[in-house]
């Protein structure tokens, strides 16, 4: 067992010995052959590589031709080897490097990292960036590798990589440019693509790949893009590639069947001055465009607005300070104002304004204020034309930016002014019309009454709306009478008529209304309106006017037969005295002729008041005193009223002067005196006084009808029966009497209110009919004058003469009489029928002629009075009396008496005739 | 099979070159090879005892060869790895 364990233990270490012995053959072959780049030899300190000659010399040469620096320094630092990279770096050859210190070579910093790589002891490499400065003071980055060689004793202890950072920190900052341009290029929100400079797409970013079909590039851009546009020009690309810049705004692309705007940019690509390709943006602006297509829509449909409105609008441009000025005007405000809009555009709204100064600051606040709270004011504008509108303004604020603007909204409202103020004249018209107006429903409830309605009624407007007319009903209608007036109105026709009324107050008064429909546009009837004059005053004045043509009628009736009628009384008169005058009359024969005397004075008073009243009588009127004239006629009256009445004379304690006739005042005194009688049928008292009154006011003038001033009065009173209003209406109206027929004429009152008149005075009568009635007659007061303060002429008896007179009367019969009392009484008489033959006998006889008495009124030629104005011519100591029954052309006049001329109403008595005749020639 | 070349020298390469195409042409699908750099790597060139370079080992199958140049001589490699017999 141990030999055959010696034995396979001996083989294997035989075959050990073999396998060594093969390898070191196979070492020593290859040593021989050269066939072994390098040796590892196994040392205590490490295994060492011997490299052998032709290794050595491929590592020189990579070393010196690699572009990293690599040196060799000493344990202190000095180079003992350096390639050419060196030598570049270090800007000077390589004799002059090798044998110095690389700290040499560094800055103070870079120094001191190197002394702490040279003494520190760590074995693996250790690299440091630093900076080289070169041999013309030229910086370098390096970083540097440092590697420690073990070979102890050597003088060789590091190896040093010097890497050139320049371009690798130029590359990296390259790099980070890149990379930022491709995330700005990526992340763009625009399709951004570069072209080559073919037209053919290189590049295109993420937006711009959406845009297209998927498709690899390159690939011709028009292909890519298809793009519309709505204008004939197209993106012309190969116009950028000549160098321009192209912009294309409404440029439209189809993706995936729907448009997409674009707006599209393109700019050449240059590389040192060349034209590369093109860079085209490719801007998405669907949504602003359409955005932009409906804000000009909608923009366009405010403009329309803007434009099209009836009213006019402005755009006004608001200042802080100053006035506003139009920055926008629609077609109304051109069409109302006649400007054209480029002249309002830019102009000052005062320039507009009716006013001419600029517009004030006040009235901009003022206007503002109202805008601001949301009202509207008025203004007015002046037209171009000169002409004026007016307008009610509203006014809103708008902001636009940073300036402050106003949109003013004008409404025309020239036309409705005038229709307001027409319509405003037409109420005014109906409110103020004198006639009444009332306006009812179809109800017949009263809408409306104007003033005069409420005044004329006594009803005011509140109390007649909603009431119906039958409100005023007078009952003197009867019922057939209203069914006419509302058939006529119910056809649709107007009713025009008489209506008796009734006030409030109960008093009737008549109207002549005239009712008729009042239709809508439509036709139908929506109003009845009644336009109403009250007619009383007309009646009145109707009933005066008829009045008066009564007395004129009268008058001109006893005018007519006054003439002749007092001829046949004076004849008649005159022939009664003389014949009763004869000796030897029976009694009874005597008493006749009284009779007939008698009833010819009642005759010859009956004409004289018929003229009295119809104020034709002749008036006479001299300076009187009122007191004179009552005490005068006192007796006669006592003898008139008889001894049942008592008559009570109160006489003002001064003079009452005035400017009267005194027959006549006789006369109303006696007719007021008389009626007071008969009103007192048992008997009773009668007060006559006198005094004065004042007529102040304007409105007691016109009371009384006559002028403002100072007046004497006669007042008559009695205890009568007084009396009745209705009687009261008629009381001065002629041959109006409350006596039985027979008992009177109907004239006294008439009579004394004429002479009233006559002598611009008038007569008044206040009714008690307690206590009786009172007239009162005034007169105007006059001052007192000498002739005034003499008492009349007292009747002296009849005297005669011898002085020669010329009658001249052209009634035969008259004539006739007259000569007789007149030479009866001694007078020597010339006679003639007329004028011409009154001259004819002055001309023989005019020495002789004492007194001219003649007749007024004569048929032929020459009247009275002009024969008086020529004789009294010829002889002015020439006396006159001029007698009239009646006369036409003095009728109802004064008659004015020259010197020398008296006047002798017809007929007379022969006493009065002869009495006027004396006292004529005495004068 | 190890390949210990010295850096980039002309035999190095070679050699790279030479055995890559032997075991190519001969062993293709069947080998395993790595070649180290013994300036990179003298650590390893140690623990297989290399003396010179380039070498060539073959582990398997024993018995372990080396060969030694730059493989040009394509008879003696193929011997030294027991394709061919001796």
């Amino acid at each position: 067992m141990v030999v055959m364990g010696t034995v396979e233990s001996l083989t294997a270490e035989v075959g050990e010995l073999r396998a060594r012995l093969a390898a070191a053959e196979e070492l020593q072959r290859a040593i021989r052959q050269g066939d072994v780049d390098a040796v590892v030899i196994a040392r205590s300190g490490g295994d060492v590589v011997y490299t052998l000659h032709g290794a050595d010399r491929m590592y020189r040469q990579l070393i010196e031709t690699m572009s990293e620096g690599a040196l060799t320094l000493s344990a202190s630092g000095l180079v003992l080897y350096g390639n050419l990279a060196v030598s570049r770096m270090l800007g000077r050859p390589l004799d002059r490097i090798v044998g110095t210190a690389l700290r040499d070579y560094l800055p103070a910093g870079d120094q001191h990292a190197l002394e702490h790589i040279l003494i520190s002891s760590a074995a693996a490499p250790t690299r440091l960036e630093m900076t080289l400065v070169g041999g013309d003071g030229r910086e370098l980055p390096v970083l540097a590798s440092f590697a420690r060689l073990p070979a102890e004793g050597s003088a060789l202890a590091f190896c040093v990589v010097l890497t050139d950072l320049t371009q690798q920190r130029f590359s990296a900052r390259l790099v980070q440019d890149e990379r930022l341009a491709r995330s700005i290029l990526e992340e763009a929100a625009e399709a951004i693509v570069v072209t080559d400079e073919h037209g053919f797409v290189i590049r295109a970013n993420r937006v711009a790949l959406g845009l297209s079909s998927a498709l690899p590039l390159p690939r011709p851009f028009a292909e890519m893009f298809p793009l519309r546009t709505s204008t004939p020009a197209a993106f012309d690309l190969a116009a950028v590639l000549r160098g321009e810049t192209v912009r294309l705004v409404d440029a439209v692309i189809d993706r995936d069947g729907t448009d997409v705007n674009l707006i599209v940019n393109g700019g050449p690509l240059r590389g040192d001055g060349a034209i590369l390709g093109a860079v085209v943006t490719l801007t998405d602006i669907t949504k602003r465009w359409q955005a932009l297509q409906e804000l000009r829509l909608s923009e366009e449909r405010f403009r329309a607005v803007f434009e099209h409105a009836a009213d006019v609008m402005f755009l006004l441009e608001v200042p802080p300070v100053g006035t506003p000025v139009i920055r926008d005007a629609n077609s109304a405000a051109s069409t109302l104002l006649g400007y054209d809009r480029t002249e309002l555009i830019g102009r000052p709204v005062s320039m507009i304004e009716s006013r001419s100064a600029e517009l004030d600051e006040v009235e901009v606040r003022r206007r503002a204020a109202i805008a601001e709270a949301g009202g509207r004011f008025e203004l007015t504008h002046r037209c171009k034309d000169g002409s004026t509108r007016q307008f009610e303004v509203s006014v809103s604020e708008l902001t636009l930016g940073p300036q402050a603007y106003a949109l003013a909204i004008e409404r025309d409202i020239t036309d409705r002014r005038l229709a307001e103020e027409s319509m405003a004249r037409l109420a005014t018209a109906v409110e103020q019309s004198a006639e009444s107006i009332v306006v009812v429903d179809l109800k017949g409830d009263i809408q409306y009454v104007n003033p005069t309605f409420e005044s004329l009624t006594g009803y005011s407007r509140t109390e007649a709306i909603g009431q119906n007319p039958r409100l005023l009903k007078s009952g003197v209608h009867d019922a057939a009478f209203y069914e006419t007036m509302w058939a006529t109105l119910l056809r649709g026709e107007s009713w025009s008529g008489h209506l008796v009324n009734k006030k409030k107050d109960g008093t009737l008064f008549e109207e002549e209304a005239t009712i008729s429909p009042v239709r809508d546009g439509a036709g139908r009837t929506i109003n009845y309106v009644a336009v109403k004059r009250d007619v009383s005053r007309e009646l009145q004045l109707e009933r005066e006017i008829r009045q008066s043509q009564k007395i004129e009628a009268i008058g001109q009736l006893a005018g007519g037969v006054a003439h002749d009628f007092n001829n046949i009384l004076a004849a008649m008169l005159i022939q009664v005295e003389l014949t009763s005058r004869l000796d030897g009359l029976p009694a009874s024969a005597l008493s006749g002729l009284r009779d007939i005397g008698a009833s010819a004075e009642r005759a010859a008073n009956l004409t004289r008041q018929l003229l009295l009243f119809s104020r034709r009588q002749v008036m006479q009127p001299r300076a009187l005193d009122l007191n004179v004239v009552v005490t005068s006629i006192a007796n006669m009256l006592q003898r008139i009223i008889g001894e049942e009445t008592q008559l009570q004379i109160n006489l003002h304690p001064h003079p009452l002067n005035t400017w009267a006739d005194a027959g006549m005042i006789d006369q109303v005194l006696m007719n007021l005196v008389v009626n007071a009688r008969d009103a007192m049928p048992g008997g009773g008292k009668i007060v006559i006084s006198t005094g004065e009154a004042i007529v102040a006011t304007e409105e007691m003038a016109a009371r009384r009808d006559v002028e403002q001033g100072r007046y004497v009065t006669l007042r008559v009173c009695d205890s009568g029966v007084g009396i009745s209003p209705s009687q009261a209406q008629h009381i001065f109206e002629p041959f109006y009497t409350t006596k039985t027929e027979g008992k009177g004429t109907g004239l006294g009152l008439a009579t004394a209110f004429g002479i009233a008149k006559q002598h611009k005075g008038t007569i008044f009568f206040e009714r008690n009919e307690v206590r009786g009635t009172a007239f009162e007659l005034l007169l105007p007061a006059n001052e007192p004058t000498a002739e005034a303060a003499g008492v009349p002429e007292a009747p002296k008896p009849p005297a005669g003469g011898t002085e020669t007179i010329l009658l001249v009367e052209d009634e035969a019969a008259v004539r006739t009489l007259m000569v007789i009392v007149l030479e009866s009484a001694g007078y020597r008489v010339l006679e003639a029928s007329d004028g011409i033959d009154a001259l004819r006998q002055f001309e023989e006889q005019a020495g002789s002629i004492d007194l001219l008495f003649t007749d007024i009124v004569m048929p032929a030629g020459v009247g009275g009075r002009e024969l008086a104005r020529q004789l009294q011519e010829r002889k002015p100591s020439l006396r006159v009396i001029l007698t009239s029954g009646y006369s036409a052309d003095s009728a109802g006049a004064e008659l004015v008496l020259g010197a020398r001329q008296r006047f002798l109403p017809k007929p007379s008595s022969m006493d009065e005739i002869l009495a006027t005749v004396r006292r004529s020639l005495d004068e | 099979m190890r390949l210990y070349v010295a850096g980039l020298t002309p035999r190095s390469m070679r050699a790279i070159s030479n055995i890559k195409e032997i075991c190519e042409a001969r062993l293709k699908g069947r080998y395993s090879l790595r070649v180290i750099d013994i300036y990179q790597q003298p650590a390893l060139a140690k623990g297989e005892q290399i003396v010179a370079v380039p070498t060539l080992i073959k582990h398997l199958p024993p018995p372990l060869r080396r060969i030694i140049g730059d493989l040009s001589d394509r008879e003696r490699v193929l011997i030294g790895l027991d394709i061919r017999p001796a």
